[in-house]
């Protein structure tokens, strides 16, 4: 019966890994889940921002942040009217993996008079409105 | 007799996981062999179901299985919004568009196309039937030729016990309630299967198992296709350790 019990939780627990275990290379969190739900509801712009926060903190910390992640977070705190670590994020990503250079190089290019308006007049009510898909 | 029943159970579910280390199928690899692309751009799908949500729950599960199989996958969202910028909100066009052109404006070196050919779900009282199909285009950016391509069709009810998929079918199955129907799980698994299933891609640059069962350099593939000289520039990346919890 002990044995049984074993083997049922042996399947389960194969079950439960989506994929392969052994070729998991990278750490995603939620991602696939938190973009699901942003497509389905686009007002839930802070949810999607909040599961990729952790994703990329926890990546981070075991550095296997997924190919990515960096820059759709950056892109997410553009979205949120915070270039300064938006900026950051892109050229996180460009970094981290060089492949992604040449996006990055027009992201980080297109955000950066955003992100010295901001430090010119760091109090002031001049933001891009939060939540609304701008110009990228 | 549940001790032998468990075993055939923890059996399909080991085969049904999509855990294949090399191709079973003889596929034709030598085009994307030749090219050895680094990074791979995905776009949106195009959409030839009823279903308005498809393309939805294709783009947020495909950038995953793709990068896990050991290539640079471009933030999907961010190309997604940055080809609509550009007047190409419609999947369609970027499809018919020069993967030439895609491959410039990204500094891609492959680039992944999608078709929704079939998404039917069919609710009854008890059961319900979801049958999907998705076909898969790999394009190269600097000459455009098809460098690997695959399809994908599966069938999802709840009332499959005898059927060899049976056991992660009605999990999966158990998630697509009428009420709230979560398709995650099933375009997780099938995008999966296409990339790294026994029909999908090798591994590419970015995992560890990179050049297992590729031809070694020269051996099949035919001289004075520049070789591979890009097979050093590793040094760049992350380290990357498999995660063996």
């Amino acid at each position: 019966m002990i044995r049984a019990r074993t083997l049922l939780l042996a399947t389960v627990v194969l079950l439960g890994t989506t994929g392969c275990t052994t070729t998991r290379v990278f750490h995603w969190g939620g991602y696939e889940s938190a973009l699901y739900h942003y497509y389905k509801s686009p007002d839930s712009l802070d949810r999607y921002a909040a599961s990729l926060e952790v994703a990329v903190r926890e990546g981070r910390r075991s550095n296997r942040t997924a190919p990515g992640l960096y820059a759709e977070y950056g892109y997410v705190l553009h979205l949120l009217g915070r270039p300064a670590e938006a900026l950051s994020f892109f050229e996180l990503e460009k970094a981290t993996w060089p492949e992604s250079g040449q996006l990055m190089d027009i992201m980080i290019r297109n955000i950066t008079p955003e992100v010295e308006r901001s430090r010119t007049a760091p109090d002031s009510a001049a933001r891009p409105s939060p939540g609304t898909e701008g110009e990228v | 007799m549940p001790l032998r029943l468990l075993w055939a159970m923890l059996a399909v579910a080991a085969l049904a996981t999509g855990c294949v280390t090399a191709p079973a199928v003889r596929m034709d690899y030598s085009r994307l062999y030749d090219q050895n692309p680094r990074s791979i751009l995905i776009v949106p799908a195009v959409n030839r179901s009823v279903d308005v949500d498809a393309p939805n729950y294709y783009l947020s599960t495909i950038a995953r299985p793709v990068a896990e199989r050991g290539y640079y996958v471009f933030p999907v969202h961010l190309v997604k919004r940055i080809l609509e910028d550009d007047g190409l909100a419609d999947a369609a066009l970027v499809h018919q568009a020069d993967p030439a052109r895609l491959g410039e404006m990204f500094g891609a070196d492959a680039i992944m196309y999608v078709t929704i050919e079939r998404w039917d779900a069919m609710y009854a009282i008890v059961s319900t039937t979801v049958i999907v199909e998705f076909s898969y285009v790999l394009k190269s950016a600097k000459t455009g030729e098809v460098l690997w391509k695959n399809s994908e069709q599966r069938t999802f009810t709840p009332q499959q016990q005898n059927n060899s998929n049976g056991l992660l079918a009605n999990l999966i199955a158990a998630a697509i309630t009428r009420a709230a129907p979560n398709y995650i799980p099933l375009t997780q698994q099938a995008n999966a299967n296409a990339v790294a299933g026994p029909r999908g891609l090798p591994y590419g640059p970015l995992h560890p198992r990179y050049h297992d069962g590729q031809p070694q350099t020269e051996g099949a593939t035919p001289a004075g296709s520049g070789s591979g000289a890009t097979d050093s520039d590793t040094s760049a990346t992350p380290p990357v350790t498999m995660d063996t919890g």
